[in-house]
Formats: structure tokens, sequence, C-alpha cells
């Protein structure tokens, strides 16, 4: 996903007026324009500046806990899933995530998040290429994406990734 | 809490000196360097970044692994409650030093230990970073710190710190350079006093160097290391992965384990020459399977004859079967190509009565089109014909003879509408009339418009025929079916054969089973139609062959009108591989319908090994359209003025094998650009331009390194894949070694600096020869590779390096094909850079207007689009209505006015009389027209034309 259409999308879920988004060429990044006139850049940086305007503050956490921990999810995001670019590095995140919410239902608290919607639009690109079988594979990390993409309004624009279980396959759990 | 550490690591000095400053209140817990620890399973790698410490174990059980994270933590649980003020500054450098700084110092202090010396992109890019740095730090002491911290460092300053600690304090990795930036020297000094950060350095690295960090940092994380190596990291916008897609980027991070054996076998290679390679074959005419060697067939659907092609008709057949056929040629293998347009059928003779011609006039025009357009493709056929051929005739009634007289026909009568004064029977959409279930006055033979049910046109009430609205009447017409059901069980089992021991793409493979596992009904092969192949059955005159029957037949005639030894290609399974290539649609009449009717025949035909069929190109994530002008078609990529051969490879780049592509100008620009103009072109220019500017274009005398060997290995194994993945008609694929050879030479280039080494010592200047005399005999098999991609590029490069034919065999091995002493040409540009503006008017020339000009429905890629698939079509064909005796007559009188006319304009009589007499005349000649059918002013049904001329 673009980083201006998830700007948007993310701005319409949190009920906040759209960034107009320009591109850093130095350090290739998108910057906007705050409303106090300065200038931001980063993806996880506006996500959250996005987020901390809007009346959905606590998708940042509630505590300084859950809100460490949504930072090195948005991290992660960054740094590992969208350097994602060959099949190697693919599986590795994947395998990384699925084990993560293996106790899980969410990736921080138990509720939505900054982290799951960010993660989520990161992994859309990956998942709208993987078959069947690879998602069953994955199986929790499948669940979690299942569950975000149905939330209203996370989805928005981008496709639904059809998951379906097939008795054909052997899984890796159950 | 528990922070879990390893010692000389730089992510864990950050999270020490950040619980150090903010005092925290954390049992630090040294962990041996190779274990992980359990944050959220044991089973978890330790390359893991998940897993590897720093973690701090919270006190909810919960775990942080990343150290910024684990650091603004540390730096906000002093404050109570959920009222953290989001501050813009630090986040953005937080989110600056986790993407863009820590993984290029981790990339290029892994990279100055693995390599023993400074890498100059890193070094430079990574100067880049210090100065962005420095110059924030010009104009603010230090970063942004929260009230709570007082006077002192705040989270930015730990972070960064600890990240640039090895680059600023190790002169080994730079720290000479460094100085020159001030402002970020003094706040590192200043920070750097701090008695929680001299202790933090004192717990975590001992008395060691910074440079002690490599140890921790050369388990590394590959996705790091990839990142700063690999030139996607300019992508704002990850792109979509698809799992066959071509990597166009990739950086050598894979297994690259180079075993002594492997270098040495493929020395021995490279040094045994030219003259050890094949000769090139030679290819006389006529082109026959030989005894012995491989026999390749390659065919491409034959393009249906009045459509004119778009790109997308273009990749799915001519062009992916040419690329096949060119390298089977380069590898020595006896190869033949027949295509050829496909010219009977409905639509050929719906189109000759709108244009008011023969269907053979417009075979004759279009055939031309096409041809051109493939030439201009270059396109190498080895015959191009067509099907409308005495050839055709012969072996289309031979085979159907020989379906009759082993029972695999039957007849069945069908009834249809027939319209007595246009005197021939009526395709459905022909018909109009009112509809059976909502009464709709203006419904078609097919469907009606108003309510959308599908209807049969017998069953419309007060028929019409659509062209003179008179009354069709019911007529019953015999036909004959090929029994398909009776063939199912034979057809059946070849198929399991073919499917299993060639190469059949996944899309022919589910298309036909699926066909069969519905159940195989009979099809009619038989039509009321004129142009076509007549049926050769008594009671059938008058009737011709279902188009879809007599074209796969194409294939056969057109290679007896190339030779008229065709049988050895045709009648020869056993000596023969046939590959065919079609878009998915042709599928079924390629793999069920055609071969059974030749299984029916009980005779011994070639029938297809491999089916090659790929899904549809789209245009701009749009349809092709040409009523609606959205496209490229037929003669326009000509015009465009962008060489062939780079039409050639964007659009086998975008091969669409496993699901629908979409050609994109913008990608056109991208790929012309990046992939061949500063990678491919790139290389081999420079390698030959230093040749000729150093050496006076003679290869040098070249001794080998251990470098080079490796390279050799690097090429060769690229080459394997290459022979490896074309064999299997991986056409996309296979480009990708092709680039990974070229850009492993321009790296290879990049780390011997011959530029520098020419000008030193007489050992310096024959390593320069040796590396760039290396680099001319990678291009040299680049040229190769290259060709059946894009050919006038590989001939080009091949003048340049003035080379023979058989240096252009395709081997399994690499070798010196240019050897010392050998005498080049002088270089010239292979590419043209593309300018972004000139795509954009081109794009904007393509997109086509909004309103569609016509009803017709835009049309997805086919290769034989237009062409009818209801069970019966009726004959269109008009029957020669022009009285030939009135049209003398009317001839004549205009002869004579004409003459009287003169004579009166000669003779200078009054005005009045002449002009009475020129209308006289003028009457006449409309009179003539209108008889002859040739008034463009009146569009009857009428129209009477001449017979079709033979």
């Amino acid at each position: 996903m673009l980083c201006f259409e998830e700007f948007q999308s993310l701005a319409n879920f949190l009920g906040v007026e759209k960034p107009n988004v320009f591109v850093d060429e130095q350090w290739k990044r998108p910057c906007v324009e705050t409303s106090a006139g300065k200038q931001l850049c980063g993806l996880v940086s506006i996500s959250k500046y996005l987020t901390d305007k809007s009346h959905q503050r606590s998708l940042l956490g509630t505590n300084i806990e859950e809100s460490s921990l949504i930072n090195q999810w948005l991290e992660y995001r960054t740094v590992y899933i969208n350097q994602v670019h060959q099949k190697s590095d693919m599986v590795r995140v994947l395998e990384d995530l699925d084990l993560v919410l293996q106790k899980k239902v969410y990736f921080v608290g138990n509720r939505l998040t900054l982290a799951d919607i960010s993660i989520y639009y990161g992994l859309h690109r990956i998942f709208v290429s993987l078959t069947f079988q690879e998602k069953e594979k994955y199986l929790h990390l499948s669940r979690w994406f299942n569950q975000v993409q149905h939330v209203p309004e996370v989805r928005q624009t981008l496709p639904v990734v059809v998951f379906s279980k097939s008795r054909l396959y052997k899984t890796t759990t159950l | 809490m528990k922070l879990n550490i390893i010692l000389k690591n730089l992510c864990s000095l950050k999270t020490v000196i950040a619980a150090g400053i903010t005092d925290a209140q954390v049992e630090i817990v040294k962990i041996p360097p190779k274990a992980s620890c359990s944050g959220f399973c044991n089973n978890v790698s330790t390359s893991s970044p998940i897993s590897r410490p720093p973690v701090l174990e919270l006190p909810s059980s919960e775990c942080l692994f990343s150290a910024n994270a684990i650091c603004w933590y540390l730096f906000h649980q002093r404050e109570s409650g959920n009222n953290t003020t989001f501050d813009p500054i630090t986040e953005e450098w937080l989110e600056w030093e986790s993407n863009c700084l820590q993984p290029y110092v981790t990339t290029f202090i892994a990279n100055f230990f693995e390599n023993n010396k400074l890498n100059d992109a890193l070094f430079s890019t990574l100067m880049n970073h210090l100065q962005y740095l420095d110059s924030f730090l010009t104009s603010t002491p230090h970063f942004p710190r929260s009230s709570a911290s007082g006077t002192l460092p705040g989270i930015g300053d730990v972070v960064i710190w600890s990240t640039v600690y090895p680059v600023i304090t190790d002169e080994k990795l730079g720290a000479d350079t460094v100085k020159k930036f001030s402002s970020l020297c003094r706040w590192f000094h200043e920070i750097g006093l701090n008695e929680s950060f001299k202790e933090a350095v004192r717990y975590v690295f001992g008395e060691k160097k910074p440079s002690a960090c490599k140890e921790t940092l050369i388990e590394k994380d590959p996705l790091l290391h990839n990142f700063a190596l690999s030139t996607q990291r300019g992508k704002l916008v990850p792109q979509v992965i698809n799992s066959s897609d071509v990597e166009m980027n990739t950086s050598q991070v894979e297994e690259d384990v180079i075993s002594q054996e492997e270098m040495f076998v493929v020395f021995k290679n490279w040094l045994k020459g030219k003259s050890f390679m094949p000769k090139k074959s030679e290819e006389k005419f006529p082109i026959l399977p030989q005894e012995g060697e491989r026999n390749i067939l390659v065919t491409s659907a034959l393009p249906y004859v009045n459509n004119v092609p778009h790109l997308g008709n273009i990749i799915g057949a001519v062009l992916s079967a040419d690329v096949f056929a060119r390298y089977c040629r380069n590898r020595n293998y006896v190869t033949l190509y027949i295509c050829g347009t496909d010219e009977y059928g409905t639509a050929t003779e719906t189109k000759a009565l709108e244009e008011g011609v023969t269907p053979w006039e417009i075979c004759n025009k279009y055939h031309r089109l096409h041809k051109e357009v493939y030439q201009w493709f270059n396109i190498s056929f080895d015959y191009f014909g067509r099907t409308t051929t005495d050839w055709q005739k012969q072996i289309a009634q031979d085979i159907f003879l020989k379906l009759y007289a082993k029972n695999y026909l039957f007849e069945d009568t069908v009834e249809q509408l027939f319209c007595e004064k246009c005197h021939r029977f009526l395709a459905d959409r022909f018909v109009l009339g009112v509809c059976p279930f909502c009464l709709y006055d203006d419904a078609r033979g097919d469907q009606c418009d108003k309510c959308g049910r599908l209807i049969n046109a017998v069953e419309l009430k007060e028929p019409k025929c659509k062209v003179c609205s008179s009354t069709p009447i019911l007529k019953t017409s015999r036909h004959l079916f090929l029994d398909l059901p009776k063939l199912q069980p034979d057809l059946h089992t070849w198929l399991d054969q073919s499917c299993e021991s060639g190469y059949w793409t996944n899309t022919a493979k589910v298309i036909t089973y699926s066909w069969l596992k519905e159940g195989l009904k009979p099809r009619c092969l038989t039509r009321d139609l004129k142009w076509g192949i007549p049926v050769p059955v008594k009671g059938y005159e008058g009737k011709v062959f279902y188009v879809w029957f007599d074209a796969p037949i194409g294939y056969l005639s057109i290679t007896a009108s190339y030779t008229d030894q065709w049988e050895n290609w045709w009648k020869q399974p056993e000596k023969v591989q046939l590959y065919q290539f079609m878009a998915k649609d042709n599928v079924p009449f390629h793999s069920i319908i055609f071969p059974a009717s030749i299984i029916g025949t009980k005779e011994k035909f070639t029938m297809v090994n491999h089916l090659i069929a790929v899904e549809y190109l789209n245009y701009e994530n749009d349809k092709f359209s040409k009523s609606r002008g959205i496209g490229v078609f037929g003669t326009d990529a000509k015009e465009t003025g962008i060489p062939s051969d780079v039409w050639r490879f964007y659009l086998l780049s975008l091969r669409p094998e496993s699901q629908d592509s979409s050609f994109s100008w913008n990608d056109l620009l991208l790929k012309n650009n990046s992939e061949l103009l500063n990678n491919f072109g790139n290389f081999v220019n420079r390698a030959l331009m230093f040749l000729a500017n150093n050496f006076s274009c003679v290869i040098p005398e070249m001794k080998i390194n251990e470098e080079d060997k490796m390279l050799l290995v690097r090429v060769n194994r690229e080459l394997q894949s290459y022979i490896e993945l074309m064999e299997k008609v991986k056409l996309r694929d296979a480009i990708r070694p092709v680039f990974s050879i070229s850009r492993l030479g321009n790296q290879h280039i990049q780390s011997n600096k011959p530029w520098e080494h020419v000008k030193g010592s007489n050992e310096q200047r024959e390593r320069a020869g040796t590396v760039m005399g290396l680099c001319a005999n990678i291009a040299c098999l680049l040229a190769t590779l290259i060709e059946p991609y894009m050919p006038e590029t590989s001939t080009k490069l091949k003048q340049q390096l003035n080379t023979t034919p058989d240096c252009h065999v395709i081997t399994s091995f690499f070798t010196c094909c240019l050897p010392s002493g050998h005498k080049i040409d002088y270089p010239k540009p292979l590419f043209k850079k593309l300018e972004t503006s000139f795509i954009e008017d081109l794009k904007k020339k393509f997109a086509g207007d909004e309103q569609p000009k016509e009803k017709s429905p835009s049309k997805k890629m086919s290769s034989k689009g237009g062409k009818s698939t209801s069970v019966v079509e009726p004959s269109t064909q008009i029957h020669d209505t022009v009285d030939q005796a009135s049209l003398d007559h009317l001839t004549d009188l205009v002869a004579k006015q004409g003459n009287l006319v003169r004579d009166l304009k000669s003779r200078k009589a009054e005005k009045a009389e002449i002009e009475r007499e020129v209308q006289q005349l003028l009457e006449l000649k409309r009179q003539l027209a209108l008889a002859s059918g040739k008034d463009p002013n009146e569009v009857s049904g009428q129209q009477k034309k001449k017979n079709r001329k033979k």
C-alpha cells in the first residue's frame, strides 16, 4: 500500500483530516505538515501523530507498557516487514509473527491498537500473494489478519484476502 | 524487571545507558552470545529479532525486544498515567535511527570486517548520515529532552549516541574522517562525559575497543544486511511479492559458498576456449528433423486475420514462441517455427460485408498487416502462412473423412431461422423480434436487451431478419458432430501421458482437466456458411467446416506450404517435440478438440508435448479496446519511436505466466532506464570503452586470480540457471540470470578499480587488463544469452565485439571466446534513456477517450477474437443479385451520354443545353452506381456485389 493511501485510510478510520503527503527525497520517507506548521517525517511518526490528534488516542496505548509495546511493533513494521522483498525474508517474518500470535489475540493488550492496524497495512501486499496452503501454514497470523481486515473502517479500499482451510494440507498445529 | 543483554553489543549498550540515566529498577542479566531469550517461545531461533537480546521483561511478563522501545519504556516509566505528550521531533529521530541509521551502521561495520577493508559506497553513504546529524546539532546543543530529564541526556541523545559510538571512536572505522563533523563530535564528546554513559560502556565493552561490536554483528540479521545493500532501499512502496515474480534487484545474500572444486572445474572450462565450443549449425532450407538431434517444432496460435494485434496478443503467443525458438536455435537444436493467419469464419465474412469487399480481399489486407507488425517486432518465423490454401483443404478434408469412416462423426439436425430474401441462415445476432418473456419489441436473437434473459432466436415472437426486415422461416439443417464422448477415454490416456512428461503450464492443465471432468459433449463440426472449407461428404454441399476444427490443422497446412516434406515434422512423434504457445482461451481447442480429431484418425501424428498457455495482459489495469482507443495496437508501437527490442524486453518481463499482468508505461520507463541502460548497457559499454581507450581495442593478457575465479563461478551458476529456466519455458524468469550476470560484472569492475590501476605499475596495469578482458568475455556471453529477447541489440553488441557466430552457441559452461589479441570494434551505447515527459505523452495518447465510439464491448486479449462459439452459424454470403444485363445497359447509356456532353462542350453549344445534358449524365452515373452497389450514400441490404475473386 502506498504511504499516502495508507495515511488516507488511517485518517478515515480515525476521523481526522487527511494530511497532505510529500516525499523526503534524501531519506526516502513520507512527510506531512503538522498543525503547528512544522514538518514531520516517517511512516511511524506520522501514523502516531494522526492517532494522537484524533479521539482515539487509546490506540496508542493506555499505559506506558502498552505504549512501548505498540512502539516496538510499529518499528518492526517499518524495519522488517517493509524490507521484505524476497521469499526467504518473507518466510522469516511470517514465522516470527505467527509465533507471537500463538497466544495472543491482538499484538498488544486484548484489543485493536495502532500496532495491529499498521502491521495489517504492511502485511497486506504479502498476503495477497500467498497461496491458501501458505496461509494455512501461518495459522495464527492468518487468524489475526482475517480478524483485523473485518474490523469496519480498517480495510477500506484494500481487497479482501480470502482464507480457507482445506483438509488436504497438513497443518503444523491442531 | 530483568534486562537481558549481550556484551559488546551496540543495542545492548543503548539499553544499559538508558537504565543508568533513568535510574531504573532493573536487574541486568548477561546472556551468552548465541542464546536467545524466552520472550515468546523457546523455539525461536537466535537470529530472529523477536528473541535476540537486548530484551526487557516487563512486570506484566510481556517482553520488549526492540532496543528503542526498551529505552522509551525506561524513560517514560517515571511518568505516571497515560498522558505522555507526543513529541514529534523525538519520534522522527527515533524512527530515522531505527530505519535509516542503525541498519546502515550495522551493515557498514559487518562489511568492513568481512572484507577487511572499507567499502567506499557504504562509507560515503554513512557519511551522509553523519552529515545529517551534524547539521541538526549545529543549531541545537542536543536532542530534545523532556522536563522529567532535566539536564540529563534524553532518549534521543542516548539512542543516537550508542549507534554512532563505534564509528566516531574507532579509527579503523573512519573516525578520522568523522572529525570534520565538528558539531556532531562536540555533542558526542559532551554526552559521553556523563557518568552513566561511561559506566555503561565499561560494563558492556569492558576493555575492548568499540570495533569489538563486530562479533555480535556478524550474527547479523540478514534482513537488515540486505536492506542496505539492496537497491530496493530507495522505494517508499515495497512492491507486491509474487512467488513467481522476477526479482529484478536481488542482492547477493544467498548461500555464497564457493568450493575449491567448483573453482577448479570452472577455470578449466574457461581455459578451453572457443575451439571446444560446438560449431553453430548451418540452417539449410528446408529445415527437417534430423536423426540423433533434438528436433523442436514451435507453433504460435494463429492470429485471427481481421483483428489488429495488440500487445497482449503479441506477448501471448508469437513473441513468447519467438523467444523460445531463438533459444533453441542458439542451442543448435533443429528448430522450426511456424505460424500464420487464420482466415476462415463468420467474422471475416461479416467484416467483408461491412466494408463492401470480398472475404479474400479482407484476408489479403490484414494478412499483410499482421506480417508487417510481426516483422517489425523481429519475430523469426521460419514461415508465416495462412489457412486459405489448397493444402489446408486437402489435409482438413482428409482428417475429416477418416473420422467419418471410423464412425467418430454422427449426424444430427438443427433448426434454424433462414431468411429467404437474403437467402441465408441467420446467426442469432442477426434476428430481431419480440422477447417471449417481457414482450420487448426490439429483442435480439441471443439476448433480450430489456429484460436481459438469454434466449434462442427460434423462440422470438415475430422474428425479423436484421438486414432486410423480412420474416425468416424455420428450416432444419443437417450437421455432422464430432463424437467427443466416444473419444474421451483415449484422449484422457494421451493427456495424462503428455501432461506428465511435458511442460504444460498450470493454466493449460487446469482448463483441460476441468473440461474432462465436466464430461465432453459432442461438438458440431459443420456450418452453413460459404467462406470456409467445403464439407466433402455427400448431402453436405453448401456447408463448410466449423472454423475451430480446421484452424489447428492450419499448423500442418502452413508447414506443407513451407515444405512438401511436412510429414517429417507432423507424423513422426518419436523424433519431434512439439511446443505450442497460446493464450488460455485457446487451450481447449489445442488440448481437447484437435487432439481428439487426430486420435480418431487412428494414424500417427505428432501431438503436442508442451502446451504453453498464458493469462491475459491488461493495459494500465484496464482492458485493451480498439473501439475506445485504449491500449497500444499493431503499428502503434513502431510509431512511438521506442525500439522493438525494448518493447520485446518489457513485454517479456511482464509475461502473464501464472496470473494476469498489466502493461504500465511508468514501469516500461523504469525497466528501460534501470535494467537496460544502467545495468546491462552500462556494464557492456564500460568494459568495451575501457579497452578502446586504454588497450587500443585489443583484448589484453588475462591473468586470472582467485577473485576472478569466484566471479567465473557465479557467472556459471547464473548460466546454468538460465538454461534450466529456458528449458522449462519459464521465459520471464530466465531474464533474471542475464541481468544478474551484468550486475556481477559491474560489481567486479567497481571493486577492482581498473581506471586507477591502469595508470600504475606494470603489474597493476596487467591487473586492469585482466579484469576488463574478462568483462569483455562476459559481454560476449551476454550477447548470446540476450539474443532470444533482444535480437537487434544482440547483433549490435556482437558487431562491437567483432565475433563470429561460433562464439554464440549456448553451452553449459562459460569459456573464453575472446582471447588476448582479439580485436574489437569501437563501442557505441546500446540503449537510450527514456525521458519521463516522453512517456507521459505516450501514456495520454493511448489512454483512449471515455465515450465508446460504438457499442462493441472492450476486448480482453485473446489470440482469436471474434469467433462465434454458438453451436451453428448460418450462411452470411449474399447471393449475387446483380443483373449483369441491366448493368451493361446502364454503362452503355453513361458512355453515350458522356460522349454527348463532350461533343456539346467542344462545339461550344448553349450553356443551358450543356447543363441539361450534364445533369442527365450525372443521373445516369448515379443509377449505375446504385446498380453496382458502389454508392456510399445508399446503404441497403440489397448491396449487390461482384462474386468473390478466386
